[in-house]
């Protein structure tokens, strides 16, 4: 068995960015991942938009509602039920091999290639220097590598008011994508009420999205579709499948798929990394002189336990509270004035209490369409006939507010790898997730603040959807940073506690999650841990 | 399907959606109990009952499997060409909120007759 110089265990969005620091540097890389990838409706869209597709596809049925109906949820709505058919092979053979048991937390974790960065919805903010410190990182590190990772992904956004919370004081952006009548809409009234809501904390503006608005390399500007939840077929939107792709080209590096990493051993000069084949369980061997552990915080968490031996022992986890609010903007009502409407965030609400860019809360805002009316008909109480004429007339007023919440670990929250024989990895997570009632309170008084705010834009909450901890995907904190090299922490550059050669760029370190998105903190942090792996 | 698609869109329904629900409603979730059964005959027999019993279920009894049954017919219709002049989106004039106020009254109306007819099953 050869020994490379770097393996990177992971190929989703921290993985990718880490990947492709170590590879420009010149160094050997091994990816051992996943790898799932869609076999089933891969080129199944046709080129064109979501209406001329509804109006003119005898086919449409296999990837709007899947092949196997797998796009119409039959019972209990789950973490990821909502996926459209065509990115539910994010979540092929995770419930075989990352076994998970809680009552209280539902997370979506996936072995694809790219892996949940297939269902990313692209936000991309920057910490403050407030947060950074909170959430354990090193602000001017920080700050470099949101420059690196902006140039290598593109982002589009604008300097508006909310560009202290979001990318929008990037060097490089790419102008805003352009609204659909939720969007402009909304945003006509809050240039109109903007002086009012201020004062209460609240801002508004365009999100910075890694989405393209102008070509670049081999990938197009966004196109308009309407297609945002179905297929990435102009490439407008950035998925770390497309760096894995591209790094595939260059020498030094290599990729397997089709592997789950069960565990690794440190030796004087080398680390062994055992692997079994996804397909039929048969145990693979790896060896190198560096570890990059990028599997995403509940998985690395998985990969380190089983390694020390340290079943049941207990990691923190944070996650970010989740709830969304369907809401109508009554001028709306009856106007379908949009071709084509925009799948992506178009606008975020920021609420800034302190007016200090620490403890911010964030609603990113959606106009809805492409996901098509039986999904909301379901819920509604009424009877399929006259609930689509609701609909149908509300459609266009229909306008979905995802609010993040920022969350600091606790006691009540944690994880612990528990030996479960009937498991085929011969083990199982167990996460228990619980906030505290001050916690809980200070959620139920954002979302009313949120909910007023949205009243005074003329935009009324129908209903507060609450799924349940873990359904933000946002997770991390399982191997906080901590400058003592104790097991199960993470020094500030990535080395893992009381190994020699054991990184990890995943969130894992992460010791306080803000509200904002998370993903573009996380490749950042991964540039950088991949950075320090090369430093002695 | 037949008579969901009927009175739905006023259509009838092409042998690809009735073809695609037949394999949809194998999945276990929309296996009919046996009352369930009765109540899709009595439908199917007494067409002018599909009304009131849609309402009442999405009223009354969303979780039912004949409910489930329409919103899967409903999906395969949402997602075929032919009906998408019955689906697309459109623009109202503003006076149709009030045709609405009176059919939400309606649907109340026919949820309530059609709770009575779910009592037989």
């Amino acid at each position: 068995m050869a020994i490379v110089d770097y393996i990177v265990i992971g190929s989703g969005c921290t993985g990718a960015m880490a990947a492709q620091t170590l590879i420009e540097k010149g160094v050997q890389v091994l990816m051992l991942d996943g790898g799932m990838t869609d076999t089933n409706y891969d080129g199944l869209i046709p080129d064109k938009d979501y209406l001329s597709i509804k109006q003119q596809e005898a086919k449409q049925y296999e990837y709007f509602i899947g092949k196997n109906f797998e796009g119409i949820p039959f019972g209990k709505v789950k973490t990821g039920e909502h996926l459209t058919p065509t990115r539910k092979f994010m979540l092929r053979k995770v419930m075989d091999w990352m076994p998970l048991i809680s009552d209280t937390f539902s997370p979506l974790e996936s072995l694809a290639l790219g892996g949940l960065g297939n269902g990313w919805g692209l936000g991309c903010c920057m910490f403050s220097h407030a947060e950074l410190k909170m959430a354990g990182l090193d602000a001017a590190r920080m700050n470099t590598a949101y420059e690196v990772v902006a140039k290598r992904i593109g982002i589009s956004g604008d300097k508006d008011d909310t560009a202290k919370y979001t990318a929008g004081n990037l060097s490089q952006l790419m102008p805003s994508i352009k609204m659909d009548s939720t969007g402009i809409n909304l945003y006509q009234n809050y240039q109109r009420k903007k002086s009012s809501l201020n004062k209460d904390g609240f801002f508004m503006g365009r999100p910075s999205l890694a989405l393209l608005t102008e070509p670049k390399n081999n990938r197009k500007a966004y196109q308009y579709k309407d297609l945002d939840f179905y297929c990435d077929q102009d490439k407008s939107a950035y998925r770390p499948a497309f760096t894995i792709e591209d790094l595939k080209h260059k020498s030094n590096f290599s990729y397997k798929g089709g592997l789950m990493v069960i565990k690794f051993e440190e030796g004087a000069d080398s680390i062994k990394i055992e692997c079994r084949y996804l397909n039929n369980n048969e145990p693979v061997f790896f060896e190198c002189r560096k570890l990059l552990i990028a599997a995403s915080c509940l998985s690395t968490a998985r990969i380190v336990l089983r390694s020390y031996n340290a079943y049941d022992t207990r990691l923190p986890i944070i996650s970010n509270p989740y709830s969304y609010l369907p809401s109508l903007q009554p001028y709306l009502l009856g106007r379908d004035s949009d071709k084509n409407k925009v799948g992506f965030a178009q606008l975020s609400l920021f609420y800034d209490p302190g007016f200090n860019n620490e403890y911010v809360a964030m609603s990113s805002i959606y106009s809805y369409r492409s996901l098509m009316a039986f999904h909301i008909l379901k819920e509604t109480p009424m009877g399929t006939k006259h609930g689509f004429e609701f609909l149908q007339y509300m459609m266009p007023a229909f306008t979905i507010a995802g609010l993040f919440h920022p969350e600091h670990g606790g006691s009540t929250k944690y994880l612990q790898l528990k030996k479960d024989p009937a498991q085929v990895t011969g083990d199982a997570l167990g996460v228990h997730y619980m906030l505290t009632d001050g916690e809980a309170d200070k959620i139920a008084r954002n979302e009313q603040k949120f909910t007023q705010a949205l009243r005074k834009l003329n935009c009324f909450v129908l209903k507060k959807m609450n799924p349940g901890q873990g359904s933000g995907i946002h997770y991390a904190g399982t191997l906080p940073f901590a400058s003592t090299n104790e097991k199960f922490t993470l020094h500030p550059n990535g080395k893992l506690g009381n190994s020699r050669n054991i990184f990890v760029a995943d969130g894992s370190g992460f010791t306080y999650l803000p509200a904002k998105g998370l993903t573009f903190s996380l490749m950042a942090n991964a540039h950088n841990v991949a950075l320090s792996t090369l430093q002695g | 399907m037949t008579i969901y698609c009927r009175y739905l869109t006023g259509k009838s329904a092409d042998e690809q959606s009735l073809s695609l629900f037949q394999k949809a409603i194998q999945h276990e979730e929309t296996i009919l109990a046996d009352n369930e059964v009765r109540l899709l005959q009595f439908m199917i027999r007494n067409t002018w009952s599909i009304g009131l019993v849609d309402s009442a279920l999405g009223l009354f009894n969303s979780n039912n499997r004949l409910r489930k049954r329409m919103i899967i017919a409903f999906a395969i219709l949402e997602t075929s060409p032919l009906y998408f002049d019955f689906f697309k989106p459109k623009t109202f004039p503003r006076t149709h909120l009030f045709t609405l106020m009176v059919k939400g009254m309606q649907e109340t109306l026919q949820g309530l007759a059609g709770r009575l007819i779910l009592l037989f099953f």
